[in-house]
């Protein structure tokens, strides 16, 4: 059973040897190869170069293409800052006055040198790849790139107090996400993952999320034309998981490490794909003995569950996160005995 | 009665009403005065909005937004207070505050800003992502004797460690006292003697408290001189 027939036999509900196994280990490659970030996030060989030492040494059954959404802001006139050991960040937004945002451009997704790093990177992996493991393309939806691109502030000042212009950023960017993420498709892309970032509780209340949010992602999830897999952006998300089921084309939720996973699932009900929850970016303050106790904890709740994908939750796992760190926790999913073995 | 008002002003910060807010205020101001509206009706209610949002899951972004929007409206009216009526607030001398290098999170640093002018400071507000240069060579031009350095996340706390440096460097600790702030302090106080600062607050209105503490360290062994 490779990892696609493992991952389909998961969305399918059928047996499979073992449960699914997926870190965020985008940025982890470029430390696989000892490569700086500043090459590593913009050169797709490079990229390719660190997720093929990902699959030699830990041979996880999804592979993610560039989770590094400053990158993507790039290409709309932010100015980003490049660190040693993270990915970059936002260091400017191209906006000085909140009547700018009629001058943002879309970039074009077929031809822009800053959006083909991704493109090629999803083309290359699929290639390589493909035939035998899941491909997943992180994506921003409208809030989080408008956040991103005007800055979070920026736009909830918009989005509160002047929502018409808020209205006219948010449909520019349903347009650019629905473009950009059947790209993303057409170059190799198997599932979209959207992390919500600004659709946690941390940052709205479900007030928001229904007024504001809910209706755009139903826009745009129902365009897009490969499923779509829920990420939790960072914070807890399962009071909002009764609101975000409802949306269409989507097949699956990962939650975050402080989100009962039990009560996600009852929450969700059975026919969804459950990911999660092991904190990825704090994986580094444990030792092994309390990584296989903490994922065995895990396996042992989510035994019996026929749709469960073991899952790191949150952003990429630190780059000073030791292989040892990461092989305990793969060791202790594939030595796990679920109750659906595949004959 | 007054229990009332100040109840119903806290729950319309909680449901984000920005107008019924400011009425509230208003009318308070109207019986008393705006000095009276901040410590009487918006400060316990941002205390108690600040540590809800400490403990992580109570407060929304969104909710913390608006509640610095509506103690922006309230502190801008107070100040216009200020103008006619000086005895409430004496004069407490200038201050840098800033956003350490690398660090983009301005809501709290901006809040701060507020309530400080409020109490009396002449604020100098660098912005996002201000550089240890930047920051001392202000507070001499300016002849301030704090520094306010806030920070959002612990990689860029670390920064602080560089203007502690540039601080000593210039010989001038314990001449200009370095204050630290922003929510990775409130989640790992042991962040503050790692980066070098000589205190930190909370919150924003903790803050005013300790800037004047701060103060009185530095008048205790004199003045800026480079």
């Amino acid at each position: 059973m490779n990892s696609i027939d493992r991952i389909y036999a998961c969305i399918k509900g059928e047996d499979r040897d073992r449960h699914p196994f997926f870190c965020v280990f985008s940025l982890y490659g470029a430390k696989l190869i000892n490569c700086d970030l500043l090459s590593y996030y913009n050169d797709s060989n490079l990229f390719i170069e660190g997720q093929t030492a990902i699959m030699e040494q830990i041979s996880p059954d999804v592979l993610m293409s560039p989770f590094c959404f400053a990158k993507e802001a790039e290409a709309f006139g932010c100015v980003i800052k490049y660190y040693p050991t993270s990915p970059p960040n936002v260091k400017k937004n191209p906006l000085t006055h909140p009547d700018d945002i009629y001058k943002i451009q879309i970039p074009d997704i077929t031809n822009n040198s800053i959006l083909k790093y991704f493109r090629e990177s999803v083309q290359k992996l699929s290639t390589k790849f493909g035939s035998s493991t899941l491909i997943a393309a992180p994506i921003m939806g409208p809030f989080e790139l408008a956040a991103i691109v005007i800055g979070l502030e920026n736009f909830m000042e918009l989005l509160l107090f002047d929502y018409q212009k808020a209205k006219y950023l948010i449909d520019l960017f349903t347009e650019y996400c629905i473009s950009w993420s059947n790209q993303l498709a057409a170059d190799g892309a198997n599932i979209i993952v959207h992390p919500g970032g600004f659709s946690n509780i941390k940052m709205i209340n479900s007030n928001m999320l229904e007024s504001y949010v809910i209706p755009v992602l139903e826009t745009l999830y129902a365009k897009i034309n490969i499923p779509v897999i829920y990420h939790n952006g960072g914070y807890s998300i399962l009071p909002f998981l009764k609101y975000l089921k409802k949306l269409p084309n989507i097949v699956g939720f990962l939650v975050d490490s402080h989100d009962d996973i039990e009560k996600s699932r009852l929450e969700i009900g059975d026919k969804f794909l459950l990911l999660g929850n092991i904190d990825g970016p704090t994986l580094i303050y444990k030792n092994p003995a309390e990584i296989k106790h903490m994922c065995i904890n895990l396996l042992e709740k989510m035994k019996n569950d026929q749709h469960y994908i073991f899952s790191t939750s949150g952003p990429d796992l630190a780059y000073q996160t030791s292989i040892e760190q990461i092989l305990t926790m793969k060791a202790a999913v594939v030595n796990f005995e679920t109750a659906f073995i595949a004959v | 009665l007054e229990e009332d008002i100040k109840n119903s002003f806290f729950i319309a910060l909680l449901n984000s009403d920005r107008i019924l807010a400011n009425e509230i205020i208003e009318n308070w101001a109207k019986k008393k005065n705006y000095h009276s509206a901040v410590c009487d009706i918006l400060e316990p209610s941002l205390k108690i909005l600040g540590e809800k949002w400490i403990k992580n899951d109570e407060i929304t972004f969104a909710q913390a937004f608006i509640s610095a929007k509506i103690a922006e409206d309230i502190l801008m009216k107070s100040l216009q207070e200020i103008n006619t009526d000086d005895s409430f607030y004496k004069k407490q001398g200038n201050i840098v505050i800033g956003n350490i290098e690398d660090d983009y999170h301005s809501l709290g640093r901006k809040l701060l800003g507020i309530f400080l002018q409020s109490s009396g400071w002449n604020v100098f507000d660098l912005g996002n992502d201000v550089s240890p240069k930047e920051f001392v060579d202000k507070a001499i031009e300016s002849d301030s004797k704090i520094i306010c350095a806030s920070a959002m996340m612990y990689s860029t706390a670390l920064n602080i460690k560089n203007l502690r440096s540039e601080i000593d460097n210039r010989n001038l600790k314990n001449k200009l006292m370095l204050a630290v702030g922003g929510a990775v302090f409130n989640l790992h106080p042991e962040l503050v003697d790692e980066v070098g600062g000589d205190g930190t607050s909370k919150n924003a209105l903790d803050a005013v408290v300790l800037m004047k503490n701060l103060l009185g360290e530095v008048n205790k062994r004199g003045t800026i001189k480079v």
